[in-house]
């Protein structure tokens, strides 16, 4: 059986925007190699690949629209289409991997409120604190392996 | 007079807009690729130690970071004045290999394969990977596979798939080791059965695009690119050689440290992308291109054998020298196939795990300059430091700049064949795109330029009037 997958992602160069980042490397230090992990900056259709032969996974990012310090789960459906470049969001790649596969993988989506991006490596100390609870929660979530992913929806500050 | 304009063009690296201005009867006299971003990079790495460059210029670009590592640390060996070990060579070599596998997959099946696969007038919502990927699963698999190697091998050797930071002034940061080595060759097999499938049904849909074919960029110009030294295929060292348009060698064995003499640059007021043209004809005459099309042309063979074979079919097809650019496509393919060949040799060569992979000097002259084919074309770098190794001066001559001449000429040359009664219908709009796409540009490195760039397109009238306007969200 192959490993749930973790895709952490965003740009760590702009504060909080590694939000995703850090919550990933702290799932991966955290479950020891019971996921696999992997961080980018953008997701790209070569993901499809790694996801199609998941179990399940989980999307880790950072979010401007939610308020700073809020993490979400949010169940993924595959997107219906669009036009794109290079870069996808995490339905998109979800809808690339079911035709790749003919399987859907039960994926969630977690993101944590950016307090700010401007020019930086480290993330701001609340949201060093935000990507604490994200990594909680994916390590919930994979703990729970969720079969066709239900998860709850509710905001968690 | 109307113009349209398209704007953004799309499936594209990075953001531009066309205008096509229609003279007084509706026909199209005349139209414009117009790059409008600008990042400096030339500027912004003054004052910096010169050992910063290649990270620094790596960041030009998410696409090709390699190339421009690559070419970055040339001009830094030359500021050093050191021969890098030969070892430190071949793994630089094997790293080019990588990015130029894996950007080509990315034009080929990402950018170009919606058009190709699913055709001109598919609905734009289909015609994008997602499409790929509903409509030819095997297609979207291989491209998607293909790519996959070439990142992995670039992060099993730099440490990260983007922006790796092992190829320094000198050579490269660390040896390879057996199990790298021995994980890269395992990668091969499936890349080379990947594209056997990818060639046998690209054979087959070349033949349904004759008017494409025809005049997609589709006239004589010049061409350039490294050789090996012997007239075959190279992307990370040699000397230049331009070919004209009926084949014959109009310059050779140009050494990169004498660009000035042959490689000149004109900015035009629409663009932030400049124009490059070759000096000795002057300006616009001298219009060229690099990258696959022209690799293939100024070389007389890939040297490897299932390229070569490639080669053959490509030329059999379209002649030689290949002067339409819709066999950019095609160029690409060989290249990719002679990329993954000659990584099996390079890595099967035994001194490949020697661990001499760096010279280690101080910057002992004030200027220098590093030359490599990246996937677009030929890549130059050229850098002046003071006495303390900080950077004065720095120029980039990039390959979509040198190709901008030739795209523009295909723009205008695809506009009068498509654009019928003064309507720029979906099919025409995507075909002038695609003209643009064969050349697979790269704007953010080509004007070091920030954000993406959308695609719009302006039809205009005889007195200016806005005729038609197609915009294309970023």
């Amino acid at each position: 059986m192959n490993e749930p997958l973790v895709i952490g992602f965003g740009n760590p160069l702009r504060e909080d925007d590694g939000l995703g980042w850090k919550a990933a490397e702290l799932v991966e230090a955290r479950t020891g190699g019971a996921a696999r992990v992997i961080v980018c900056h953008q997701l790209t259709p070569e993901l499809a690949a790694d996801l199609a032969r998941a179990p399940h996974a989980i999307f880790l990012d950072a979010s401007l629209t939610e308020a700073p310090g809020t993490v979400r789960e949010l169940a993924l459906r595959p997107a219906d289409g669009w036009s794109c470049t290079h870069h996808l969001t995490p339905a998109q790649l979800l809808a690339i991997a079911l035709e790749l596969a003919g399987t859907l993988c039960p994926s969630v989506l977690i993101t944590g409120g950016a307090y700010r991006t401007g020019t930086g490596e480290r993330l701001t100390p609340a949201a060093e604190r935000c990507a604490r609870r994200m990594a909680e929660l994916a390590c919930r979530i994979l703990a729970r392996r969720l079969p066709h992913g239900e998860p709850a929806t509710s905001p968690r500050r | 007079m109307p113009t349209y304009t398209i704007d953004p063009v799309t499936r594209i690296e990075g953001h531009a807009r066309v205008t096509i201005q229609l003279d007084e009867n509706g026909e199209v006299a005349d139209a414009r690729f117009h790059v409008t971003q600008f990042r400096g990079f030339e500027k912004l790495c003054e004052g910096r130690p010169f050992s910063e460059m290649p990270s620094l210029m790596a960041r030009i670009c998410g696409i090709c970071p390699v190339s421009h590592l690559i070419a970055s640390s040339k001009a830094c060996d030359a500021l050093l004045a050191v021969t890098i070990p030969a070892n430190a060579a071949r793994l630089r070599r094997i790293l080019n290999l990588a990015q130029i596998l894996q950007s080509h997959a990315l034009s080929v099946f990402y950018l170009s394969a919606p058009d190709l696969v699913l055709g001109m007038d598919a609905p734009p919502g289909r015609r994008n990977v997602l499409g790929i990927a509903a409509d030819s699963p095997e297609v979207a698999r291989d491209g998607i596979r293909l790519r996959q190697i070439g990142q992995q091998i670039i992060e099993l050797l730099g440490g990260k798939r983007i922006h790796p930071a092992w190829v320094v002034p000198g050579g490269v940061s660390a040896p390879l080791t057996e199990e790298k080595r021995d994980r890269i060759l395992a990668m091969l097999p499936d890349g080379f059965a990947a594209l056997d499938r990818t060639l046998e049904r690209f054979r087959g849909l070349l033949r349904c695009f004759p008017e494409e074919v025809s005049v997609f960029a589709n006239f004589p110009s010049l061409f350039a690119g490294l050789t090996d030294g012997h007239g075959r295929l190279e992307f990370y060292d040699g000397p230049l050689r331009i070919v004209g348009p009926d084949g014959d060698v109009v310059a050779d064995h140009l050494a990169p440290e004498r660009y000035p003499e042959y490689f000149r640059e004109a900015g035009e007021p629409d663009s932030f992308l400049k124009s490059a043209y070759y000096g000795p004809m002057g300006y616009p005459a001298g219009m060229y291109r690099v990258g696959p099309l022209a690799r293939l042309n100024v070389a007389a063979s890939c040297g490897t054998p299932r390229a070569d074979h490639e080669l053959g079919v490509l030329r059999s097809f379209a002649g030689t020298p290949l002067l339409g650019s819709f066999h950019y496509h095609h160029a690409r393919l060989v290249e990719m196939i002679h990329a993954l060949e000659r990584m099996e040799e390079l890595l099967k060569d035994p001194d490949i795990l020697d661990p001499n992979v760096r010279a280690w000097a101080r910057a002992n002259r004030r200027e220098g300059i590093g030359i490599a084919e990246a996937p677009r074309g030929t890549l130059l770098h050229h850098y002046k430091v003071d006495s303390n190794g900080l950077i004065q001066w720095a120029n980039l001559i990039i390959a979509t700049g040198q190709n901008n001449l030739a795209m523009n000429r295909g723009v205008l040359q695809a506009a009068r064949h498509f654009v019928r009664d003064g309507r720029l219908p979906d099919g025409t709009l995507n075909r002038i795109e695609a003209v643009i796409r064969t050349f697979d540009p790269c704007l953010s490195c080509s004007t070091h330029a920030a954000g993406t760039m959308p695609l719009d397109v302006e039809l205009r009238g005889p007195a200016g009037e806005l005729l038609d306007r197609q915009r294309r969200p970023q």
